[in-house]
Parts: structure tokens; C-alpha cells; sequence
């Protein structure tokens, strides 16, 4: 197969920002997003919440555009605004017609660089974000999700949930989504990703005009260092919750982007519990041998990034066979520690990974995501032709060496969401 | 991606749910590609594979980069006709699905949506949830199962559709070669008397717990073979898309009463319905928005909408169509569904179709389908079993 090169540009302006292009002249459509280093990793521990509540405000008005005018000028294109954060970004995301970057990069220029968070407005997306917060608060899996958060993130803004709780919502003010935005929001911690039909030359152009002059409101504040703890015993957690099922996580710390292992864990996520169709272990046993579940997985290198993600092995089914089923992602993990991958279900896994990337280039959005993650985690240019080479060197004794030393099945935290198994329940 | 004419429309009392399981019992293999085969092969090539099943289609697709994606065509020629379907299997993969059954009952919105189209349809069968019933899925055998499969699983109920960078002379000789020799099949004749149009509002609570008050309001939707939909698209965008829509300017931004509104709107052969979803907040009273919902539509009836207003749902139906063309599963996604659907000619023509809506055309649909004597309000109270 061909190795497609993305063939993007690369500018970094005098202030900071990093800007990328990606011209996809295929359909007559554009994405252009605006990525922020820092999300709940930068919120301060008592206010969970505050980068999910900052950059929903941000097309709220701005020093020239009311909230509405705002909306007006962008939906009535047809161009769709999100807003988005998560562990360790947040971003603006924006995707167009041909033909509206100058608008675009307008708006999105007076969001980043220019909110006002009125008060009214601050008030009633804080009201509805708790709402939302309460309407997750029915998902078990959400449930589950956090609450693994809570001790693998243990005394870090990792640990609370990204869109915060009722009571921190309630104590972020008018003055801590300023001073968010003001520490945070600054060229040099920033970039800003432009795919689709567009002219390359006219588009940075356009860039420098809307952003080019923007200068950090004051110097870089400190981020405070988060310090990240293997836990060293295992913890078990239940949430009553009436439901049919019990969401079961297993978990632990995982590994960051810049691990060299990386690649290799990727390998054994795909042997183990994230491949296809029910070719990975854990779904074909659980689901296509046993007939326990209808959802099992299991992740590492998913969520690696900047900060350690988390190693999740989950299942979910009926109260009744919920210990089957921790049996048997516990004998999973366990096999793929004590066993070597036999070569033909590791080179098919390998073949997986480097076919399959090919899905990642084809729409602006993921394009996007692609181009992002190449620089963020200083991946090289050459990264897509790189890649089937950093999968084609591992081999089974590697895949062992990093289940071993990455998959702990002695300290590692399991939560379990929903109806109590019959032997816990209190009776008086 | 291969679709047959087949889905939850086609099932009876005491067999719902069976077009959903075949959908699952198909990834079991055949005596060719045994177990595990197909997975095997799709991870082998670097693709992906899934399946789903509607109301009135099942569908099953791969995804490969293109040089490798030929082999595929043989696997499906031969599970359309000689599918394993082994009993042993199916007893597991029946407990697979009635886990999934489990699953989307846990979901507040899900049983509400199951709980509102059951009162919605008296005699259609778009009454019965796709996955089926649970003491239905339950009770279901391999036989019902085969004799399902021998129904409608065939080259003359089914629509190939391939997309994507291939030889045209090459691929089409592949697909010659790999189904040609199956027995066309039988095409089902389906005979369904139509739902009667409801004249009063039918007001339904549902009691599962949530942290939420939630409301969901059924309409009357038209099929896509009538031109109705064009509009009726548009209705949708003007009511619950984007900030600058009347549901959220009224309900969210002016009154607080509620913090998320949607609005669905599915492609069907028949008579389906258009679903708006509300998550109310604390101060949202049901009979309160409702009021304020009879307030809205009565205006989309009784008032042209405004050129910007309609120039703004027009714009953003094409641009929700461009981005439809984006990857290869989208596409061939689009194309099957209204080849399956009889309206292959709307994958060129409905942006045309879109433009050339008016504002009159737009209250016409308001008053012919979306008012509040004819829906069916589904609303789940906040805080049930000591929740809130």
C-alpha cells in the first residue's frame, strides 16, 4: 500500500501560535479548530469543572460580537461551532462551507482572544451544565468512569469529573473563568489547525490578520506539577445504582505518549482487548465464547498523553454473571502477562494497526485530530510513513516485557456499577 | 456495504427482536469461514467491520484500504447463502443480545423512546423495539431464526453498494463471480395496514429512575417516498438545531425550562415519527413547556417563517449533506439507505430539493404533522426512588 504523506504546512507566528494547514480539496468543506493546552489537568483542585465551563462561554459575546451575533453570523451559513475540554486540552472546533474562513478565523480570533463571560450568561450555562452533570449521573458507565478517575488521579484535578459537580459549578465565579482565561489562553499555548478547501496562501494570511497580534494578558503562570502515584494495594469500590446491569472497570495508571513503549502497548491492546470485531481476547472470550456481555474492552495507549492515561479493562451484564465476567478479564490480563503471543495472532494484530490508518485520513475533522497529535506529542513529519516500521519491529517478547511491566493484576482498582450482588446486600 | 430489505418491520408477535439476532448470528461464520473468520480476516487486512439493523433494513459493511478489500466480496456472497446459524451458538448469542436489551433499558432516554413508539403505533409493526422484546429475544429458536434468514436473505432482496478508489470493470466481474450463482430468492411482499392519524394528544409517564425530568414528544413523520420530507427537514432544523432555533431560544436561553432539546428524524419506508427530546431543569414543568411547545408550533402553522430563518435550515441541511460525503462508510451508507429506500434518485438531487422549499410549504407540514393533537408526550419525572 501506498504511503500517503499529508503534505501539511507548519507556521509558527512571532507570538507563539503554531498554525497548520491541510489543504483537502475533496469536498468544498473546511474545519478550523483551535486547540488549547490545558483542560481539567489546569483547573484548580476545589473547582472542578472550570475549563468545561470557560470554553462553553467563549461564543458567549466577546469585546465586539453579542453571544447572538455570534450564532447568527456562523449558523446561518450552515457552519456548526463545538466546544469542547478534556484531560489536557480544550479547544473551539468549527466546521464550515469554502469560502468562510476569513469569517471563521474572525470569530474564532474574538472568542479565544476576546470573552467577556457576561454575567447572565455565565449563570445560565453554569445551570445547565449541572443539569447535564445530573443527566450523567444516570449513565452507569459515566459513573463508573469517574469514580475510577477519582482513585487512579488521586489528589489531582484529574481525579474529579471534567464537567465538575453541582457544588463546584456552583462556587466557579465570573472572576475564576477571567482568571482561567487569562492564564491559559495564550499564543504560545496554543494552535490553531486549518483542513479543508482552502488557499493555503490566502488562509495564513488571514491567520496572521486575526491572530497575529495577540500578545498573553500577563506572563506564564505556573502550572502547578501534578504528581502521579502507582496506588500500591488494590481497591475495591461498589456505587448502588438501580439498574438491570453492573458496569464493571478494572484499572489502574497507565503510560504517557512519550513512553517508548508505546507502539508496543498499542500491539498488546489490540491482541488483548481493542482489536475489531471480536478478534481482541477479552471480546471473544466474553462476549463470543461465553456469551456473558455484549460490551467488553480493554485500553492503555488510548488514553496516553501528556499527563499518564489509565490501563481499563471493562465489562459490563447482569448481576448475576458480573463475577464470570471479572474471572475472566482478570485471566486475560493475567494470560497476556505469563504467556507469549503466539506469532500468528501477534502479526495479525500488527497488521491490523498499520492497515487501519488509513481511516484516519479521510475526513477534515480527523485529518485535524491527526495533524494535532503529530505536533503536540513531536511525532515528525515522516510519522505516517514511520509507523508501519515502529509496529513491524515488536515482537512477542516485547509484547510480554510491557504486559508485565505494564498490567499490574495485584494493585489495580475495580469499580463496580449498579444493583449490589445478593451476598452485600444489608438486611435488617 | 451489503443491505437487505429487512428489519423489525417485518416481525410478528412473539418474534420481535429476530432480525436483530440474525444480524448477530451472521458474524458466526458458515462452513467456510468458520468462526471467527470474518474478524479474523477483517483485522488481518487492517479494516473494520459492524452491522445494524433498523426498522425496515439490516446492513453489514467493511472497510479496507483499497488494495486489499476483494476477498471480502466472497465472504458475503457466502454468508447470504449458507450461514452456519448453529444452535449452539445461538443459545450463547441470544444471552449476548438479551445483555444489550439490558443495557438500552438502563437508559432512561431508550425506554422511553420504546415506551412512546409503543403507544404511538396501535397496529404497526414500527410499534416493536428493534432488538425485540425480552421474553420475545428469550423464547425465539434457531429454527424461527433459519426460517427468517431463508425469508429474506437473498441476491433479489439485498443492494450491494461499493465505494471508494477501485477498478470499476475489475470489481464489478468480482461481484458477478462471487454472487451470481446464488438463487436470487423470494421478495417478500409486506401488507400492513396503515396507522390511523391520532386526533388527541396521548400524555404518557414513564416511572424509571433519573436525575432528570425528561420529555419526549412522538409526531407523525412522512416516509421518504413522499416530498413532504423535504420541508418536514427543514421544520426540524427551524425547531431544534443550532442556538438560534425557536426550542432553544424559548425553552433553554428565555426560560430556563430546560437544558438540552433535540430533535430526530429517520429516513423510513413508512410513516415514522419525528422525536423531539427534552431534559427539563428543575424549574421545567411539563405542562408548562408543552404550553410553550403549542405556542411554537402554532406559530411555524399559522406564520411564514422568515427568509433568513429558512435560508439558515437550508444552509445547514447542505452542509450536514456535504459532510455526509466525507468518508467512504457515510457515503455508502447514504446511497444504500435510499437505494433500499426507492429514492436513489435523492443521493444527486437533494440539495436541489432542499433550496427549493418554501415558507408556505413549511407551514403546510406544520399542519399537516407536527402538532401536539397528534403526538403521543412520553415524560420520565426527576428524582424517582429517592434519586435528587
Amino acid at each position: 500500500m501506498t504511503i500517503l504523506e499529508l503534505n501539511h504546512r507548519k507556521i509558527v507566528f512571532p507570538n507563539g501560535l503554531t498554525l497548520l494547514i491541510l489543504r483537502n480539496e475533496r469536498l468544498p468543506l473546511l474545519t478550523v479548530s483551535f486547540y488549547l493546552r490545558a483542560g481539567k489537568d489546569s483547573n484548580p483542585m476545589r473547582l472542578p469543572g472550570l475549563s468545561s465551563l470557560c470554553i462553553r462561554l467563549l461564543d458567549e459575546g466577546t469585546a465586539n460580537y453579542r453571544g447572538d451575533q455570534i450564532s447568527r453570523l456562523l449558523e446561518g451559513q450552515g457552519a456548526s461551532l463545538s466546544a469542547f475540554s478534556r484531560s489536557e486540552v480544550s479547544g473551539l472546533w468549527l466546521e464550515m462551507k469554502k469560502g468562510e474562513e476569513a469569517l471563521g478565523l474572525e470569530l474564532l480570533s474574538e472568542m479565544v482572544r476576546s470573552p467577556l463571560f457576561p454575567p447572565a450568561a455565565v449563570k445560565k450555562e453554569r445551570s445547565r451544565l449541572i443539569n447535564h452533570v445530573e443527566a450523567l449521573s444516570d449513565e452507569p458507565e459515566t459513573v463508573g468512569s469517574q469514580r475510577l478517575n477519582f482513585h487512579i488521579y488521586k489528589g489531582s484535578p484529574l481525579a474529579y469529573p471534567l464537567l465538575g459537580t453541582e457544588k463546584s459549578l456552583n462556587s466557579i465565579t465570573r472572576d475564576h473563568l477571567k482568571a482561567f482565561h487569562r492564564r491559559h489562553f495564550r499564543p504560545d499555548n496554543a494552535f490553531l489547525v486549518i483542513v479543508g478547501d482552502v488557499a493555503e496562501d490566502q488562509v495564513v494570511g488571514q491567520a496572521l490578520e486575526w491572530f497575529g497580534s495577540w500578545q498573553p494578558a500577563g506572563p506564564e503562570g505556573k502550572r502547578p506539577a501534578i504528581r502521579f502515584r502507582k496506588q500500591t494495594g488494590p481497591i475495591d469500590d461498589c456505587i448502588e445504582m438501580e439498574k438491570e446491569q453492573v458496569s464493571l472497570y478494572l484499572g489502574h495508571l497507565g503510560i504517557r505518549r512519550s513512553n517508548p513503549d508505546y507502539y508496543c502497548l498499542q500491539v498488546l491492546d489490540t491482541v488483548l482487548g481493542g482489536g475489531p470485531g471480536f478478534t481482541s481476547r477479552i471480546p471473544a472470550r466474553l462476549r463470543d465464547d461465553l456469551g456473558l456481555v455484549y460490551v467488553a474492552y480493554s485500553d492503555i495507549a488510548g488514553s496516553a498523553g501528556a499527563h499518564p492515561g489509565r490501563f481499563v479493562a471493562y465489562a459490563a451484564t447482569s448481576p448475576e454473571r458480573i463475577e464470570a465476567a471479572r474471572a475472566a478479564l482478570l485471566e486475560e490480563i493475567r494470560r497476556i502477562r505469563d504467556e507469549k503471543v503466539g506469532g500468528e495472532e501477534l502479526d495479525t494484530a500488527k497488521d491490523f494497526l498499520t492497515g487501519n490508518y488509513v481511516f484516519e485520513l479521510q475526513s477534515n475533522s480527523s485529518l485535524s485530530r491527526l495533524l494535532l497529535g503529530i505536533e503536540v506529542f513531536a511525532l515528525g513529519d515522516d510519522h505516517l510513513a514511520c509507523y508501519p516500521h515502529y509496529i513491524g519491529k515488536i515482537g512477542a517478547e516485547d509484547l510480554q516485557r510491557v504486559a508485565r511491566k505494564y498490567l499490574d493484576t495485584l494493585n489495580y482498582t475495580m469499580v463496580r456499577v449498579g444493583p449490589q450482588p445478593p451476598s452485600q446486600t444489608v438486611t435488617s | 456495504m451489503l443491505w437487505y430489505r429487512v428489519g423489525s418491520i417485518w416481525e410478528i408477535p412473539e418474534k420481535t427482536g429476530i432480525s436483530h439476532l440474525l444480524e448477530h448470528m451472521m458474524f458466526k461464520g458458515s462452513e467456510k469461514f468458520p468462526k471467527g473468520r470474518i474478524d479474523h480476516l477483517t483485522t488481518r487486512l487492517g479494516g473494520y467491520n459492524n452491522a445494524f439493523t433498523s426498522k425496515d433494513y439490516t446492513a453489514y459493511y467493511f472497510g479496507f484500504a483499497s488494495d486489499r478489500w476483494l476477498p471480502m466480496l466472497q465472504l458475503e456472497a457466502d454468508r447470504m447463502s449458507a450461514a452456519s446459524l448453529d444452535p449452539a451458538e445461538f443459545e450463547l448469542e441470544k444471552q449476548v443480545v438479551l445483555e444489550e436489551l439490558y443495557m438500552d433499558r438502563d437508559s432512561p432516554w431508550t425506554a422511553l423512546r420504546e415506551h412512546v413508539e409503543w403507544h404511538f403505533f396501535k397496529e404497526h409493526p414500527y410499534r416493536y423495539p428493534i432488538i425485540g422484546l425480552a421474553d420475545d429475544v428469550a423464547r425465539l429458536s434457531v429454527e424461527d431464526l433459519r426460517d427468517h434468514y431463508r425469508t429474506f436473505y437473498g441476491p433479489a432482496n439485498a443492494a450491494l453498494v461499493v465505494v471508494g478508489d477501485f477498478e470499476k470493470k475489475k470489481t464489478i466481474e468480482t461481484i458477478k463471480r462471487c454472487f451470481g450463482p446464488i438463487q436470487p430468492g423470494p421478495i417478500p411482499v409486506l401488507q400492513i395496514k396503515p396507522e390511523p392519524m391520532r386526533h388527541s394528544c396521548l400524555q404518557l409517564e414513564l416511572q424509571v429512575p433519573s436525575h432528570v425530568a425528561r420529555l419526549m414528544i412522538a409526531f407523525p413523520a412522512p416516509p421518504v417516498s413522499r416530498d413532504d420530507q423535504f420541508a418536514i427537514h427543514l421544520l426540524s432544523k427551524i425547531l431544534a438545531e443550532g442556538k438560534l432555533c425557536r426550542l432553544y431560544d424559548r425553552l433553554v436561553e428565555q426560560e430556563e425550562l430546560a437544558s438540552l432539546v433535540s430533535v430526530e428524524l429517520n429516513e423510513t419506508q413508512h410513516p415514522y415519527v419525528f422525536l423531539i427530546r427534552l431534559e427539563l431543569t428543575r424549574k421545567g414543568r411539563p405542562q408548562v413547556v408543552q404550553a410553550i411547545l403549542a405556542d411554537e408550533l402554532r406559530r411555524l402553522a399559522c406564520e411564514d417563517v422568515s427568509e433568513q430563518e429558512l435560508t439558515r435550515a437550508q444552509n445547514q441541511a447542505i452542509s450536514h449533506y456535504l459532510a455526509g460525503l466525507e468518508s467512504g462508510f457515510d457515503q455508502a451508507a447514504g446511497i444504500g439507505l435510499l437505494e433500499i429506500l426507492d429514492r436513489l434518485d435523492l443521493v444527486e438531487e437533494y440539495p436541489a430539493r432542499i433550496l427549493a422549499v418554501t415558507s408556505d410549504e413549511i407551514r403546510r407540514v406544520a399542519t399537516d404533522y407536527i402538532t401536539l393533537e397528534r403526538a403521543v408526550v412520553g415524560f420520565v419525572p426527576r428524582g424517582l426512588n429517592g434519586i435528587g
